[in-house]
């Protein structure tokens, strides 16, 4: 089955799963000269991601471009095809003792292209967390049916400029990537995941600051509120009311990461958290997941859309308060140590919260909607952002023809 | 008496005499940067002391048709500041102000012109460093660090200048303003990251935001002494394969210790084939675990000792020989050129021994310093530029080098640059259609003025000067 689940085109189009990037950019080529819309496929998991295709086109499946091209495991870098899944992906690195430490949901069908293509960023933070830091060189097709390369296959690398950065999370509007360098990691030996409540929210911030100064750097800090966490899944722990959640992921060698729990329990004790529970092991990282799965609930429905919005970390407990408060049914995942606040709220409070968020000097986009809510590209995205004009004579240049995935990210 | 050319005219009325220069003699300097083989004098070099003063040098250029060559402190080694075609130096130094430094959201906001070191300097004591620390970071400018993507031994674990940029503030080609970030913004192309590299030559960088690393709990830095140059980058490969991310590992060879022992006398056994500096670093908990894992892979390939730096002074001495080791190469040679290209890191045995094939085949002395955890070698080709025969070799010898990063699957540069210097290797490391994909990403954010032109990008650069000395200057 070429369409993934979770997409469906217009009716009137067509759909394609090319054997090789030949066979693709041809298709590109030929679209372009007919002036039909193509649409870069994936797993479907973000077809919710950006405004609806208003077009029918080409559904153009990256599925058959789904090898493995190169894993020199010692260099700590791998390339694969567009089209390999991202759990298959894991595997290979896992077969190695290695990771990609960027989480994305639904990881047997996402694929690793759709995961450079809508810049996935996962919930870590430390060391980094977004793809861009880990994209070392891409291959792609251009509006016009033109194969490129981008970068390389070394970790290190100034000749040219980075058009890597100028595909990576640029939602297929500027070339379907077919082709991928990834600079991966050592897979941490072991990692323990804890959760605490507050009851108030000064308690978060001081908690956070705390933990700003107490030299424990954990993989990630999240900041959860609202009814879908009334239980924490993969804890062992009793549902305890309470105004939110602090919860840690720390990751390392066992004395590392022994040693950061203990710093964290005295941190946020002093700051009048409760440990409410603890998931260790080869059980942190699945409990991890769950909150990662979070961007993108299957139940989405015309009352729910997610929301992402990036402000200071400084600013996050405010932000989530508000959210609270304008939609009190909101669920809140924060990640509280970059300043990224994902949330299920009704996409009426989007353009109110856009409000609060652009007034701290943050940005918010609607990450996920499904069909039935149909917020165009306007409510989606926000206002043109600053450098428009720029972005604008890019795509023009990468996409003459406009056919690439057009009404469906930032541009008409 | 001389008339003043209008544009010169103008462009004191907009900045002040004082912050224009123009007479023959005051734009010598200007005439290239740590690249020294092509040297061409500017028409007049501004000092502008603001963002909208460089708008407005900007427009004025555009005015004029004239050229605009932006530039920092001047250390570019591949001639990224070197004002091809004339026109007007902006210089950024005057812009030097750290405007922000915000600990809760570990963001600094710097103008271009301040130092990297003055940062370093700003932060002590606050548990947050700027981590990328190129070796020219005493002289070298943040903006300018920015534009050519700086690197730096630390890199290996924290990674490269861009992975550092939080937004940017900048002029662009047709003297608009644009702030970009520092919130991460999903609804928009990337600029920030394109920026980040550009060479200047997309828009002129005025002001960062710039990413603060928490100072490591602990350090143990370590120097690993190898019989052997093969032995130390097998060590090094073997301790990546093992999934051990030092924070650095540096490699130096016979031929450098000599000229560092001599300059610095930290004591190092000059019989020695090569020594490496590791880094490691994180909580106390882990380190001793990470140091007996890194001392295990050295002996493994024979290290003869593995030694612990036994203070903070003696770290710090360690480190100061590492990036001062290319400016200690002048008591070896009265003229050299360092090189710099990057090679997946399993292929560094392979490339050393290449670098040492090339080095005898063409009868010219080479030293190696290298970034060894990151593939990135720094070959040092040592000469004397008054025999024109010799200098015919080194320049062989240095293309021959950088070919063969291209043929291990590396790059011809990891972290100084294209510039003009490697101009002539960008259609061997890219094929058309990513040379063509580079030029319209050019296009599009210059569609108007002459931004840096002849850089970066082969084509539009004009008859290339003759090459008559592939000498560099050390960094101060």
């Amino acid at each position: 089955m070429i369409l993934p689940a979770h997409v469906t085109l217009l009716p009137g189009s067509q759909t394609h799963m090319p054997v090789d990037r030949a066979e693709l950019a041809d298709l590109v080529r030929q679209a372009a000269e007919a002036g039909t819309p193509v649409y870069p496929l994936g797993g479907g998991t973000h077809w919710g991601y950006g405004a609806p295709a208003a077009r029918a086109g080409l559904g153009l499946s990256t599925g058959r471009l789904d090898r493995l091209i190169d894993y020199p495991a010692r260099d700590l870098t791998i390339t694969v095809g567009a089209g390999m899944r991202v759990a298959t992906l894991a595997q290979h690195l896992a077969s190695q003792g290695q990771c990609l430490p960027v989480d994305v949901p639904y990881a047997d069908q996402a694929t690793v292209g759709g995961m450079v293509a809508t810049g996935a960023f996962g919930l870590r933070s430390h060391p980094a967390h977004h793809i861009r830091d880990f994209v070392l060189g891409l291959q792609a097709v251009d509006g016009r049916g033109t194969l490129f390369s981008a970068g390389g296959r070394v970790v290190k690398n100034a000749a040219g400029y980075n058009l890597c950065r100028l595909l990576i999370g640029s939602l297929g509007s500027l070339g379907v990537i077919v082709q991928v360098t990834l600079m991966v990691r050592p897979r941490p030996e072991t990692a323990v995941l804890a959760a605490w409540t507050f009851a108030q929210w000064a308690a978060a911030e001081d908690a956070l600051q705390r933990l700003h100064q107490s030299g424990v750097h954990p993989a990630g800090v999240l900041l959860l509120a609202g009814p879908a966490w009334q239980r924490l899944p993969g804890l062992e722990a009793e549902a305890a009311p309470a105004l939110g959640r602090l919860v840690a992921l720390c990751e390392g060698m066992a004395g590392e990461v022994a040693w950061m729990l203990d710093r964290l329990k005295q941190a946020w004790s002093g700051a009048g958290l409760q440990l409410e529970g603890i998931a260790r092991d080869a059980a942190a990282w699945p409990a991890w997941h769950t909150f990662v799965e979070f961007r993108q609930p299957a139940d989405l429905d015309e009352q729910t859309v997610i929301i992402e919005a990036h402000v200071l970390p400084s600013a996050v407990v405010t932000a989530v308060l508000r959210i609270c408060e304008l939609d009190p049914q909101a669920s809140v995942v924060a990640q509280a140590h970059e300043g990224c606040v994902l949330a299920r709220v009704a996409p009426a409070v989007v353009e109110p919260l856009r409000g609060v968020i652009h007034a701290a000097e943050g940005t918010l986009i609607v990450a996920q909607q499904s069909e039935k809510a149909n917020l165009d590209r306007r409510a989606v995205w926000g206002p043109p952002p600053p450098g428009f004009a720029v972005m604008q004579a890019l795509k023009d240049r990468f996409d003459p023809r406009n056919i690439l995935n057009p009404g469906r990210f930032i541009f008409p | 008496m001389v008339r003043t050319l209008p544009w010169i005219r103008d462009l004191r009325r907009l900045l002040g005499t004082e912050n224009v220069l123009s007479a023959p003699s005051e734009l010598a300097v200007y005439e290239c940067d740590g690249f020294t083989i092509e040297k061409n004098r500017p028409d007049a070099v501004v000092f502008p002391r603001s963002t909208e003063e460089v708008a407005e040098v900007v427009k004025l250029c555009n005015r004029f048709g004239l050229p605009i060559v932006p530039r920092g402190a001047g250390t570019s080694l591949a001639g990224g500041c070197l004002p091809r075609g004339g026109g007007v130096v902006v210089m950024l130094t005057r812009m030097k102000r750290i405007l922000q430094i915000d600990l809760r959201n570990r963001v600094a906001v710097v103008e271009a012109g301040v130092p990297n070191l003055e940062l370093s300097r700003a932060l002590a004591g606050t548990g947050y460093h700027f981590a990328p620390d190129p070796s020219s970071q005493v002289a070298s400018t943040l903006g300018g660090n920015v534009a050519t993507n700086a690197g730096g031994p630390h890199t290996l674990k924290y990674g490269v200048t861009l992975n550092h940029v939080l937004g940017l503030e900048v002029v662009t080609s047709d003297g608009s303003i644009l702030r970009l970030g520092p919130a991460w913004h999903p609804g928009a192309l990337d600029l920030v990251g394109v920026l980040v590299g550009s060479e200047g030559t997309l828009a002129i960088i005025t002001k960062a935001w710039l990413r603060l690393t928490p100072v490591p709990a602990g350090f143990r830095t370590l120097r690993a002494v190898f019989n052997t140059v093969e032995d130390a980058t097998s060590a090094i490969s073997d301790i990546i394969g093992a999934g051990i991310i030092p924070a650095a590992m540096e490699l130096m060879d016979q031929g450098i210790l000599a000229a560092v022992e001599e300059a610095y006398h930290f004591g190092f056994p000059l019989d020695a084939g090569a020594i490496v500096v590791i880094e490691v670093d994180g909580p106390e908990a882990g380190l001793d675990e990470q140091q007996r894992r890194v001392e295990e892979h050295c002996r493994r390939w024979n290290a003869r000792e593995v030694l612990q730096a036994a203070d903070a002074a003696q770290r710090e001495l360690l480190w100061k020989c590492r990036k001062m080791a290319v400016g200690a190469v002048g008591r070896l040679s009265p003229s050299y050129c360092i090189q710099d290209g990057v090679v997946p890191r399993t292929r560094l045995p392979h490339m050393l021994r290449r670098i040492a094939e090339i080095s005898g085949r063409h009868r010219v002395r080479i030293v190696n310093v290298a970034h060894a955890g990151d593939g990135n070698v720094h070959p040092i080709l040592l000469f004397d530029e008054r025999d024109a025969e010799e200098v015919r070799r080194v320049l062989a010898a240095s293309r021959e080098l950088l070919q063969e990063c291209i043929a291990c699957g590396g790059s011809v540069t990891a972290e100084h640059g294209i510039g003009v210097e490697k101009l002539e290797f960008m259609p061997r490391q890219f094929a058309p259609e990513d040379l063509d994909a580079m030029q319209r990403l050019r296009d599009a954010f210059a569609h108007a003025g002459r931004l840096n032109p002849g850089k970066l990008l082969p084509g539009g650069e004009g008859p290339a000067a003759e090459r008559i000395s592939p000498r560099r200057q050390a960094l101060p």
